[in-house]
């Protein structure tokens, strides 16, 4: 009876480690194999960019206009291939609705004619939010347009590296604007 | 011993010195009754209250951990803030081995091994998530979570657990929006297998102990879930149809409360009986007023032919609702029938069931809303004659509240004079009146 009992709960204490396991396993994946691509933010409403402990994201791709897949319904998931704009930030080249050829594709939902990015949250920790908050507001605002993301594609998977203000990452440009 | 008794026996004992010198009892008599009470009732509530601070103390270390993780430390690499997610995972999966091989007798021992546990398995991929600034949609982490949690819940028999995972099956079909069912959207109804795979689980813990607070917590998470599931499938189904199927469910609950539970507590009904009244009556009156039947739904063609699989899987559920509450009825009236149990509440899933159809045949507003209304009249002039008759004050005043707020709900239809409201008040005034003198009456007559 206790040894049933013993064996069935192994298999679950497995499972339960597998999970979060296979979640970093495949991440690690992305962020060795994975393309770097560069994402503008787009300009965002100040007020609500910062919710709690992460810094809410909205990318220039995410308004690019799309060419849907044809019987493609409104917040299914496509895939979705990239190109380099001029500047050398990403821009959407194609949307599938079936794997596309190569490693080099993310997912994304469909939203009509713009596809919604599947990253918009960068969590920042507990005493940097408040910094980070105000630096991301007052970089990406109308006029500057100073930060991007980069990120690792791999296989549909897309890993958020790392959130730049000014071209630095963020937590060294916190340090920095905090030693002016 | 029950928990509610144990204030009686207090009473008792307090009581023995006088009943002795008053000559009731003989000094032995009363010496018996002290060694037989006394040695039963210090033990349970002991047991109960450990249970409680063990489930306690377990909530709040599991809180504590995860607000401890989810600080995000950023001068730890990635490997070190993974160790971390996985050291309560880790720890409270040894604790539950702990636990199934030496004190698995012991419910404050399980039940606080589970709740650790569950709680490790959310954390430990939330901070992972985190971490790697991955973001999934929430509601397929709630998903994977409560899956991953079932087996826990039957292996280590929690109550606490069980009742967590309802809850999370009940969060997953608010917050799901789109996927995938079989093919089709929406999935929703993804929900149903998810209940029914807590449901053995809950059978066990029936059987065990059918009239605890652990098993009182885990039917209520139950049903909470099933009134959201339902909702859900009403949205997907067909649409008018929610007024038979939430007929049905508040009608099941109180069939369940009343002929499942009847020795709950002594001269206390079960919650269940209670929310069952307060919902069949709410939603009885609800439905007595003609405009919760003007839809123009009636005519459309996704009420009567829906358009595919998930939509007739929907309506199935839907009557199936009917069903059960019909066969539950039946089955409790033909079982109890000695008992004589207040089963008038549970007509109302037939009645319901008939003014829909005859809603939808006449497209008339008016012939559903008064059978709803005969209903409520009925139901309260049976409660308050039974109350009477019996001596039960509560029940009868029970009854004439049906009626009086029944009037109430008429006088918002706004189509009679106030000299009609106010005579009807003032007859209903008196009537509440007259029912409690003449139940007060009967009680004195010896």
């Amino acid at each position: 009876m206790k040894h049933w009992r013993l064996i069935v709960f192994a298999l679950v204490a497995f499972a339960q480690l597998a999970v979060p396991a296979s979640l970093i396993w495949k991440r690690e994946r992305t962020l060795r194999q994975g393309h770097v691509w560069k994402f503008r933010t787009a300009p965002v409403d100040p007020v609500d960019a910062f919710r709690g402990r992460y810094v809410a994201l909205e990318f220039e791709a995410e308004g690019q206009e799309i060419a849907p897949p044809s019987n493609a319904e409104y917040g299914q998931t496509v895939l979705v291939t990239l190109r380099q704009d001029p500047q050398g930030f990403a821009m959407i080249d194609q949307v599938f609705a079936n794997r596309p050829e190569g490693d080099d594709f993310i997912e994304a939902q469909l939203q009509g004619h713009t596809v919604s990015l599947p990253f918009d949250k960068y969590w920042v920790t507990e005493r940097d939010a408040p910094a980070a908050d105000a630096a991301y507001r007052a970089q990406s605002r109308r006029e500057k347009r100073n930060a991007f993301v980069t990120v690792r594609v791999f296989k549909g998977d897309a890993a958020l590296e790392q959130l730049y203000l000014d071209g630095l990452p963020l937590g060294e440009y916190l340090r920095a604007s905090a030693a002016k | 011993m029950r928990a509610a008794d144990r204030s009686g026996t207090r009473w008792l004992l307090a009581e023995l010195p006088e009943l002795v010198a008053s000559g009731v009892l003989s000094p032995e008599a009363a010496e018996a009754l002290e060694r037989h009470y006394a040695g039963k009732s210090p033990e349970e509530p002991r047991r109960t209250g450990f249970i409680l601070s063990a489930i306690l103390g377990s909530l709040l270390i599991s809180a504590g951990i995860i607000l401890l993780v989810a600080h995000n430390w950023d001068f730890l690499s990635r490997p070190i803030r993974c160790g971390i997610a996985f050291t309560p995972l880790v720890l409270s999966q040894a604790l539950a081995i702990f636990v199934l091989l030496r004190r698995n007798e012991s419910a404050p021992w399980r039940e606080s091994a589970a709740i650790l546990n569950i709680a490790a398995i959310g954390t430990a991929i939330a901070l992972v998530s985190q971490t790697y600034q991955i973001q999934g949609d929430f509601a397929r982490f709630i998903l994977v979570w409560m899956l991953l949690a079932l087996p826990v819940v039957y292996l280590l028999q929690t109550s606490v657990g069980l009742s967590a995972y309802f809850v999370g099956a009940m969060v997953w079909v608010l917050c799901s929006k789109t996927g995938d069912f079989f093919g089709a959207n929406p999935n929703d109804l993804w929900v149903w297998p998810l209940l029914f795979l807590g449901l053995p689980a809950f059978v066990t813990m029936l059987r065990r102990n059918r009239n605890g607070y652990g098993t009182l917590l885990a039917a209520t998470a139950l049903a909470l879930a099933t009134a959201f599931a339902l909702g859900q499938t009403d949205e997907i189904g067909a649409r008018s149809f929610w007024r038979c199927s939430f007929a049905a469910f508040w009608t099941v609950l109180y069939l369940v409360g009343v002929g499942f539970f009847k020795d709950w507590r002594p001269r206390r009904a079960h919650p269940f009986v209670l929310i069952g009244w307060i919902a069949i009556l709410s939603l009885a009156i609800f439905l007595s007023f003609q405009d919760t039947w003007r839809t123009h739904l009636w005519q459309s063609a996704v009420d009567s032919l829906p358009r595919h699989y998930p939509d007739v899987l929907a309506a199935g559920i839907q009557i199936a609702w009917v069903l059960a509450a019909l066969l539950l009825g039946a089955w409790v009236f033909w079982k109890e029938y000695q008992a004589r149990l207040n089963l008038a509440p549970a007509a109302f899933a037939p009645i319901v069931l008939v003014a829909w159809g005859l809603a939808k045949r006449t497209k008339n507003p008016l012939v559903p809303s008064l059978l709803l209304n005969f209903f409520g009249l009925a139901l309260g002039i049976f409660t308050l004659i039974r109350g009477v008759r019996a001596g039960r004050i509560y029940e009868a005043n029970l009854g004439m509240l049906i009626i009086a707020a029944l009037a109430i709900a008429r006088f918002f239809d706004s189509d009679f004079e106030f000299v009609v409201r106010g005579i009807a008040f003032i007859g209903i005034g008196l009537g509440f009146l007259a029912t409690n003198l003449i139940v007060f009456k009967r009680r004195a007559r010896p």
